[in-house]
């Protein structure tokens, strides 16, 4: 193996990992901010889809 | 008709697929609103497998319909499904739902009974269901957030 295909092969490997560690930040609280306001209206289409595909209250 | 989706169901039951997630009707519309958060980040995620079932779909259009038609609409919701992939699951039995009632609420044991069925882990911003977690064998319960970070650890 050459000197070039060494430094070739390390370079590959090199990206690799850089690859790997490309991540987009995300933030722990946007979720929770998005989602809260329309939490009630979440529960009310829950039960309404509960509704259409199950029809009672009851699961026995 | 209802041999082959009976087929499938009982072949996803046999051979569950790894990484396998289920995504709860909170992720997806949170995802679909908001590109900072853990939801939108974690469905771009192309080591899992994602799943969500008709129930979830329903639920989703519903409160699009219903309450976020400014910020966002059907065709944008089945674009994100089209392009995650999100794998759509026909929904649980009713017979199967009765042995989740312990553990959540009534009307999320379609969703916990599915995740449990064909994925290893059901994702979720729901703390009634999060609390849940450890409770049920063979599936783990946690958000978004917390997948997202572990995957990142490895």
């Amino acid at each position: 193996m050459t000197t070039l295909e060494r430094q070739l092969n390390t370079l590959e490997r090199q990206l690799t990992l850089l690859k790997r560690k490309i991540i987009l930040p995300f933030s722990n609280t946007a979720d929770s901010q998005t989602i809260s306001p329309i939490r009630a209206s979440l529960r009310g289409a829950r039960r309404r889809a509960f509704q259409k595909f199950y029809g009672g209250n009851k699961t026995s | 008709m209802e041999l082959v989706a009976e087929l499938f169901r009982n072949f996803m039951v046999v051979t569950k697929l790894a990484n396998t997630v289920f995504v709860d009707t909170s992720v997806l519309l949170s995802a679909l609103l908001s590109t900072r958060g853990a939801s939108f980040n974690l469905l771009g995620n192309i080591s899992f497998n994602f799943f969500i079932n008709e129930y979830v779909l329903f639920e989703a259009r519903d409160v699009i319909s219903k309450k976020l038609y400014r910020y966002t609409n059907e065709s944008n919701l089945f674009a994100t499904i089209g392009s995650v992939p999100l794998h759509i699951l026909a929904n649980p039995p009713r017979k199967t739902l009765k042995q989740y009632e312990k553990f959540v609420e009534l009307t999320d044991t379609p969703i916990v009974a599915s995740a449990r069925a064909y994925t290893d882990i059901l994702i979720t911003l729901d703390k009634g269901i999060l609390s849940a977690n450890g409770k049920i064998s063979g599936l783990r319960i946690c958000t978004p957030g917390d997948l997202l970070v572990e995957q990142r650890a490895v």
